[in-house]
């Protein structure tokens, strides 16, 4: 009721100062995305390790004290965000959830922007005002009320359906999501509309500090072909086993009219957000085994993958020493 | 739609007032159920449902209402009710643009004043402030209003307020009682003013008066008009400016030992007063008016002819009674009750309540040819 | 021409000037049209665009946000304002917050109408004004339809902004006539017209000039009717002389207009059908008390619902809701 003098009315919201965003050039670092022209081998282990490397480096960054607030990292689960965005096309949309990192910097690969959102600064990709959950890109968003994406992709599909486009609308869930009533309204509507929207499910078989068993009733699968979506399942942790899958169903989802589910059963490495991670020692230890960086590094040369890390390492220190620098 | 009309043979009255409303606005009602009571210048009565049905107001409480127009309006059921509602509102879109819209009490103030609305030519609603400031303008100040009588030595000089019949009993009794003389009578409405009462000038409006005695012209006022409210409110505008009241008694009342009177009371003929009654200010009491022993009679109230009470009654302030009351010994009148003529009273009446009559008439009908003998020689 | 009419002339009219408008709702579609019949006719005329959906608010509410966001116009219908509970997450949590959490990188220029409010005996889930929980959502702009305020007008200056609204539409306007200004009147009292930049109007109404004026009266929609009528008979009557103040934006409010009744009057009413207690009334008497601190004659008076349930019964209902004797009430307590 008094004068907000740093509230902004609608419209007053603009992207960070020109000038700023002039100086932050080349976002998208080849070491990062991808060399044109490698092998596609090569490819994808180095879009995996990057998110791999970003996401440790953040919570060091955290454990520094050189960053607040909260952050939820996909260690163990960057297979699933390189497979299925390889497959996808620029007029594609893509909007994920709270653990959504990956997801964004295999969309984008803006690390500087997402590393000074999480900072705070202005530079950042939302201007420090969305941090490590509520992200904006073109062809990306990100929100961090489970379930509640799933409806705003569902209307992203409308669109592109009233538009005529031969788009996708991808959003990305997890197994804790399907507790929440938005996402069986919007599965039925969209099917009823035969909206194309893909959703993909990461089941890491754990919300949070509850496990599946004790979330979920009946099967994750059925859920989706109760209302009549092709289902897509697979349980891996091998990024080429994944594209695969992602490649037949995304394929599908272009030419099937209506929505198309992914189920990927997956796991993950980190703590759901930070030092809140009381799984069972054993049961992480042993999924350390199918670290899906390993499975597919191993694919590589032992030359080849340690160059790549290098550059990988090399590039993302850049990023670091630039997003501290602002 | 079935209209409600006052069911009143009393033709003198053109308007009644609704006294109140018994059955809520849009409530459902029996046929026969009193919805409403009306009074007249002649007694207070109800008003029946006509028959049952979903009843909208066509008035409001305390105001005048036509006695030829419906009060109120009975529906079948409530969606008959609420199409009408609407359709009334439309009505009264188009009516708008017709005639000068004034408030009810500038309408009432208008007539009183003898104001043309429609010469007003006001641009939004016409209040009273705006008719009384018309009024004023009205009076050309070419009239030559008449000075006051000069008064007979050693005789208080009286100025009456009103100049209709009230003025008429009052310069009676003062003739009569040779207690005072009338000078000079002033009315709010100006189309009296510069005419006589019974050889005494109606020489201006409240204002004039309030002139007149500022310049030593009359030494007191008698309010000789009958409205309680008008009394009341005329009492307190000459205490404001420092006017005393003084007291007009017929000669043929009978004062009784022990008997107070206050000011400013009008006493018509062959009043009676009781052993140590009490009356107070202002009151206007008819002919034949009997207030027995050890009564209390407050301040600014006006009665008809032939009114009596027994011992021991206490009578509040701005009472109105009709004529023809007769109340009962013990009993206590509240302030603000009005009594309908013709009632007999045995029980107290708390403050702001009515007593009425209901109207009873008599009929002609043939008689029975079978009933025999006329039933009234049998014993 | 009847409220519920001239809605769906609105929609109509926006459904023409711009492709962008989509309709989306429960029930919309012909020979239906939409709960109250407000869209009869659209789905017909603008095939595709007029969507009925199955009873999922908050998917309706979503997918409208997903719609705005790539550039599409939604309206969409709730068809009671009771149900908005099962919107609030999408409306808070997405829809108000996308533009600025994204530090306008996006819009989210999302419409929800709903017919709320009671009168009609509906009972506790279909009767109530839920807008009072809406109102301070951030970047959330809520409207409150009155018969004085033409909706094609108002739905068009909607439409030329980029934030998101939520359209309060009180069932018991439906079947009534609009009542707009022309010629600076509205019947036989003055109407003054106050359009704020953004292009919404406030009207004020007053039997007599202003400064004849002991009071304002600030309400809204159906609330806002009963007021207009009682001032209006409380003036011939009694000369009983307040002013009527009636916006369209709600929430936030254009101050200006109500300023410059009060300013004069020095006495507020406000009035609303939504129950009492943090309500809307309590937002203006704090804003207006303090703005004019040791001017105004008395404190500033609410009115609102009794805080409980709406009762089915009309007799019971009549004595907790907003009524037009409460509304006289209110008025007489002001204006002592």
């Amino acid at each position: 009721m008094g004068v907000h003098t740093h509230v902004r009315e609608l419209g007053q919201y603009v992207e960070a100062d020109t000038t700023i965003a002039a100086a932050i050039v080349d976002r998208r670092d080849a070491r990062l995305v991808g060399v044109p022209g490698e092998p596609q081998a090569e490819r994808l282990y180095r879009r995996m390790r990057f998110i791999r490397r970003f996401e440790e480096s953040l919570l060091e960054l955290f454990e520094r004290g050189l960053l607040n607030g909260t952050t939820h990292a996909c260690i163990g689960q960057e297979a699933n965000a390189i497979a299925i965005v390889e497959h996808l096309a620029d007029d594609d949309h893509v909007f994920s959830n709270h653990r959504c990192h990956g997801h964004f910097l295999a969309r984008t690969g803006d690390a500087l922007g997402l590393m000074a959102e999480i900072m705070g600064k202005p530079e950042g990709v939302c201007g420090g005002i969305g941090g490590s959950q509520h992200l904006c890109a073109p062809g990306f968003m990100s929100n961090g009320v489970q379930g509640g994406i799933v409806p705003s992709a569902a209307g992203i599909a409308l669109a592109k359906q009233l538009d005529a486009s031969a788009s996708l609308s991808v959003v990305f869930i997890g197994d804790g999501t399907l507790g929440e009533g938005a996402t069986y309204e919007t599965l039925n509507l969209a099917s009823l509309w035969r909206l194309p929207l893909v959703v993909v499910l990461e089941d890491n078989g754990w919300a949070q500090s509850t496990p599946s068993s004790a979330n979920l009733a009946g099967s994750m699968r059925d859920r989706f072909a109760a209302f009549g979506l092709p289902v897509f399942e697979i349980d891996s942790t091998d990024v080429e086993e994944i594209a695969a899958v992602a490649e037949r169903a995304l394929a599908q989802a272009r030419t099937h009219d209506g929505p198309v589910a992914i189920v990927i059963h997956t796991y993950r490495l980190c703590h759901h957000s930070k030092n809140d991670d009381n799984r069972p020692a054993d049961e992480v230890a042993a999924r350390w085994e199918l670290d899906p960086i390993e499975i597919h590094g191993r694919r590589l040369g032992v030359s080849a993958r340690a160059a790549i890390d290098a550059e990988v390492e090399s590039a993302l220190q850049d990023v670091i020493d630039r997003a501290l620098a602002l | 739609m079935k209209p409600v009309l006052v069911p009143t043979t009393d033709v003198n009255s053109e308007t009644g007032l609704l006294l109140a409303w018994h059955a809520k606005d849009r409530s459902e009602v029996q046929e026969g159920e009193t919805i409403a009571e009306i009074e007249t210048s002649k007694t207070i009565f109800d008003v029946p449902a006509p028959e049952s049905g979903f009843l909208l107001h066509a008035a409001r409480e305390g105001t005048e209402v036509r006695l030829t127009e419906p009060v109120a309006r009975l529906f079948a059921n409530v969606d008959a009710l609420e199409a009408y509602v609407e359709e009334d509102q439309h009505r009264r879109v188009e009516a708008a643009g017709l005639g000068p819209r004034a408030t009810e009490p500038a309408r009432r103030r208008a007539e009183e004043l003898g104001v043309d609305l429609a010469s007003i030519g006001a641009e939004s609603l016409i209040t009273v402030g705006m008719v009384e400031a018309a009024a004023a303008v009205a009076t050309p100040a070419t009239i030559e209003l008449p000075d006051p009588l000069p008064g007979v030595a050693a005789l208080p000089r009286i100025a009456l307020i009103g100049a209709a019949f009230g003025a008429t009993q009052v310069i009676d009794i003062l003739q009569a009682a040779g207690s005072g003389t009338a000078v000079a009578i002033v009315d709010d409405d100006a189309s009296r003013w510069a005419g006589e009462v019974m050889g005494v000038p109606v020489v201006g409006g409240f204002q004039r008066l309030v002139t007149l005695f500022g310049a030593g012209a009359f030494d007191a006022a008698i309010i000789a008009i009958g409205s309680v409210p008008a009394r009341v409110r005329l009492r307190e505008a000459l205490a404001a400016n420092g006017i005393p009241l003084a007291s007009a008694i017929d000669p043929t009342a009978r004062i009784a030992a022990g008997v107070v009177f206050g000011t400013g009371n009008i006493v018509c003929a062959f009043c009676h007063f009781g052993v140590d009654t009490v009356v107070g200010d202002n009151n206007f009491l008819s002919a034949y008016n009997s207030y027995d022993h050890h009564n209390r009679l407050g301040s600014d109230i006006a009665t008809g002819p032939a009114c009596t009470t027994s011992g021991l009654v206490v009578l509040g302030d701005r009472i109105r009674l009709g004529t023809g009351i007769h109340i009962e010994p013990h009993v206590e009148i509240g302030d603000d009750v009005q009594v309908a003529s013709g009632s007999v009273i045995v029980a107290s009446v708390p403050a702001g309540q009515a007593v009425k009559r209901r109207l009873v008439t008599t009929v002609v009908v043939p008689r029975r040819l079978d009933a025999g003998p006329d039933q009234h020689d049998r014993r | 021409m009847i409220a519920a009419r001239a809605m769906g002339d609105a929609l109509r009219a926006a459904l023409n000037e711009d492709d962008r408008v989509i309709l989306l709702g429960e029930d919309l579609i012909d020979p239906y049209g939409g709960a109250f019949k407000v869209t009869r006719g659209l789905s017909t005329d603008f095939p595709g665009r007029v969507r009925s959906t199955p009873i999922s608010e908050g998917a309706i509410a979503g997918l409208s946000a997903g719609l705005a966001l790539s550039g599409y116009r939604p309206i969409a219908e709730i068809m009671f304002g009771d149900f908005l509970t099962l919107c609030f997450d999408q409306i808070v949590n997405h829809i108000a917050k996308y533009e600025a959490m994204y530090n306008g990188k996006v819009t989210c220029p999302v419409i929800i109408r709903t017919p709320s409010g009671g009168g009609r005996g509906y009972g506790p889930t279909h009767s109530q004004s839920l807008e009072k929980h809406f109102f301070g959502v951030p970047h959330l702009r809520v409207v409150g339809s009155s018969l004085v305020h033409e909706p094609t007008a108002v739905l068009r200056a909607l439409l030329a902004q980029n934030s998101p609204v939520l359209l309060i539409e009180h069932k018991l306007l439906y079947p009534l006539h609009l009542l707009l200004p022309v010629g600076g009147r509205i019947e036989s009292d003055i109407a003054e017209v106050h359009v704020s930049a953004d292009g919404l109007p406030t009207v004020s109404i007053r039997a007599v000039p202003r400064e004849d004026c002991s009071f304002t009266v600030l309400a809204y929609g159906y609330q806002a009717e009963l007021a207009r009528r009682a001032l209006s008979r409380l003036a011939v009557v009694e000369e009983i002389f307040g002013e009527l103040v009636v916006p369209s934006q709600i929430s936030p409010l254009d101050w200006e207009p109500i300023d410059a009744s009060v300013n004069v009057t020095r006495s507020l009413l406000v009035i609303e059908e939504g129950v009492d207690g943090f309500a809307w009334g309590s937002e203006v008497a704090a804003r207006i008390s303090s703005h004019f601190f040791g001017k105004l004659r008395r404190p500033v008076v609410t009115a609102a619902s009794d805080p409980t349930v709406i009762p089915s019964s009309k007799m019971l209902e009549a004595e907790m809701l907003m009524t037009f004797e409460r509304v006289e009430q209110a008025i007489r307590q002001v204006a002592a």
